[in-house]
């Protein structure tokens, strides 16, 4: 990786490793109980999912996978309290989140967890600053303190020279690293990250994943990701496959062989592309 | 695990209730700094929403002042026909406005198209001081030998004089006007004894039959009696309240119409300027916005664009026409006759309805996308 800034260590990588072996005796941060979700369309039932279960310790890096209509997302949004279950359970940090009021959900969105977006979801008229600073805001940092943090963060990003500058006028990569340093600002416990690379080409992708694994590595924080991408795969402790609105099998990282972004494994048929 | 902000607490339960109720409610101030800001960002676009409302109420209020301007000038025309008829006989009888006494009985201070005007014309025709007023202030109804200040029954006060006997101010008149709202003052004995000093009985009457003046007409056979009070036969009242009835109608289809093409016109801008913004309202919801901070939000930028849209409509829509009939119709005639109390109320009603109009089109839809879950608004497409 020619970009040092953004390229993960050998030592960082075997930290990933070593997170994986201890995720056993880790803190749980989320788990799904039998999750259904049923959408009506009209007069037609969609079974988006049909029961899925699922444990995310603290500190690891899980990707979900699936095609395209699998209900990957909308697991995706259950775990992330963005959509309630229509049957089932989600729990974030032991506390079952269809129990929140909306005042209880807001502050878990604020603070408990950042959000990573495929089409970046930025405020489109504020500036990549304001954009970092505004979930600051909502947790109720004073507006010196929260210039302060967004301004570094937004270093660690790479995009110190770039604060005042509103996402339109920005690539893509740039846009994601704004939203990185978005999900990061209230320091969660988990980021959660819809296919964060889909949106972009592979050499950016990378450097995304990149900088998500540092940093997130750093801080010790949980990252959920719904992904096709395989360098991300090549990234995470632990792959959930979801086919069918079902929880197709959970494996762990390492059973899995990745060769030069193409998948040769007992993974049948998970490519939807 | 390093939580930097907020300690990680080993039991399960990891919301600080009396916390988050304190935390998530952002005051008004940040509430309005940050919409303040949206707003100056998005400059162009809040023009454009802006320039809805002003377009709605400028047309609405265009509506109602040409109307009221159209009115005041067809009551105005009507009014001097009438009392250019009055002078015409007045000027039958005494042959010229000068060189004549002219004694008014007035109760209280003079309103009324019709008595105005017909004062001013008098005043403009009369020698100085050839008008002389017998004035009964109304609540003591004693006569005033001069003018109080602030309390002249007639605003140009250098032709009048004031003559506190009734029977005084009669003599030697060659017309009586008589502007008595209130009661009658005189009895009418009284009354006929004066009008036998006056030089030349010609008696102009706004009393509408409090006095019998046809039964003083027996008395005195000079007496000339004229009333204000235009006498129409049955089949014009029937003709006139017709075309009342008609242009009544006409007033409230085109009122009716401008309200809607309004209402429509600014519910559309402010939609429009919300819905392309629900994705950015899951956004914030994900970010931790409460859904009351987002409809707060947009009441804040809603109130503004409509404050100022439905005021700046409400100019526009007034000058535009005013200025108009200002050219047409001649200054000093629409000026006279133009009805400004009515057109402010139009003005004001009208500056309201475009606020509160734009602040339910805008809140509506906020309210709809705020308490979607994030995930269904995040999956918006406009």
């Amino acid at each position: 990786m020619p970009d040092t800034a953004t390229a993960l260590t050998d030592q960082e990588k075997r930290d990933v490793l070593h997170f994986t072996q201890k995720q056993e005796h880790r803190r749980v941060v989320a788990r799904a109980q039998a999750v259904k979700k049923l959408y009506r369309m009209g007069k037609i039932e969609v079974h988006a999912l049909r029961g899925v279960d699922l444990t995310v310790f603290a500190g690891e890096f899980l990707a979900i996978m699936g095609p395209s209509g699998s209900g990957k997302s909308t697991f995706f949004n259950m775990i992330g309290g963005l959509d309630k279950p229509s049957s089932g359970k989600v729990f974030i940090d032991e506390v079952d989140i269809a129990q929140l009021d909306a005042f209880e959900l807001a502050w878990l969105r604020c603070r408990k967890i950042g959000y990573i977006f495929q089409s970046f979801n930025l405020i489109p008229v504020m500036t990549c600053l304001e954009n970092v600073m505004l979930p600051m805001t909502f947790a109720g940092v004073t507006h010196e303190e929260a210039f302060e943090r967004a301004c570094e963060i937004l270093r660690t990003v790479g995009l110190g020279h770039r604060l005042t500058h509103k996402p339109p006028q920005m690539s893509g990569g740039q846009q994601q690293r704004i939203a990185v340093a978005r999900a990061l600002a209230n320091r969660p416990a988990i980021v959660l990250a819809d296919e964060p690379t889909a949106n972009l080409d592979m050499k950016t992708g990378a450097d995304i994943i990149d900088l998500l694994v540092r940093l997130t590595k750093h801080m010790g924080v949980t990252v959920i990701s719904a992904t096709h991408d395989m360098k991300m795969l090549s990234m995470c402790n632990r792959v959930v496959w979801i086919r069918d609105g079902t929880c197709d099998r959970i494996e762990e990282r390492k059973n899995i062989k990745i060769q030069v972004g193409e998948m040769t494994s007992a993974t049948e048929g998970a490519h939807s592309h | 695990m390093t939580q930097n902000t907020t300690p990680q607490p080993s039991a399960p339960s990891v919301i600080p209730s009396e916390q988050v109720r304190e935390q998530a409610i952002l005051p008004w101030k940040i509430a309005i700094r940050i919409t303040l800001r949206g707003l100056k960002i998005r400059l162009g676009r809040s023009l454009i929403t802006m320039s809805g409302v002003v377009l709605g109420i400028a047309f609405l209020m265009s509506v109602l002042t040409s109307e009221g301007l159209k009115s005041g000038l067809a009551d105005e025309s009507r009014t001097n026909t009438e009392v250019l008829r009055l002078f015409k006989l007045v000027e039958g009888e005494l042959g010229s406005i000068p060189n004549h006494k002219i004694a008014v009985l007035v109760s209280r201070p003079i309103t009324g198209r019709h008595r105005i005007r017909l004062m001013e014309k008098l005043a403009s025709q009369a020698d100085d001081g050839a008008i002389c007023m017998y004035w009964t202030q109304p609540d003591t109804l004693t006569p005033a030998t001069e003018t109080a200040p602030g309390q002249t029954p007639f605003p140009p006060g250098k032709k009048f004089r004031f003559i506190s006997d009734f029977q005084e101010l009669c003599r030697d008149a060659h017309l009586l006007v008589l502007f008595d709202e209130e009661m009658p003052l005189l009895s009418t004995d009284t009354l006929a004894a004066s009008l036998k000093l006056m030089a030349q009985p010609v008696v102009l009457d706004y009393y509408y039959g409090r006095y019998d003046l046809s039964g003083l007409q027996t008395i005195d056979p000079r007496i000339q009696y004229a009333s204000l009070s235009y006498q129409m036969s049955p089949e014009e009242i029937v003709r006139a309240e017709k075309l009342n009835a008609r242009n009544r109608a006409r007033r409230i289809w085109i009122t009716v119409i401008s309200m809607l093409v309004t209402v429509i016109g600014i519910a559309n801008a402010m939609l429009m300027s919300v819905t392309e913004r629900i994705r950015e309202i899951g956004t914030m919801k994900c970010l931790g916005a409460l859904s009351g901070f987002v409809v707060k939000l947009f009441l804040i930028e809603s109130f503004l664009l409509g404050v100022v849209g439905a005021v700046l409509g409400t100019a526009i829509g007034f000058l535009v026409p005013f200025v108009a009939y200002l050219l047409s119709a001649g200054t000093q005639m629409v000026v006279s006759s133009a009805p400004f109390g009515h057109i402010a109320i139009a003005g004001v009603q009208s500056a309201i309805a475009g606020t509160v109009l734009a602040i339910i089109a805008a809140i509506y839809p906020a309210i709809v996308a705020a308490k979607m879950v994030p995930a269904d608004a995040l999956r918006t497409n406009v």
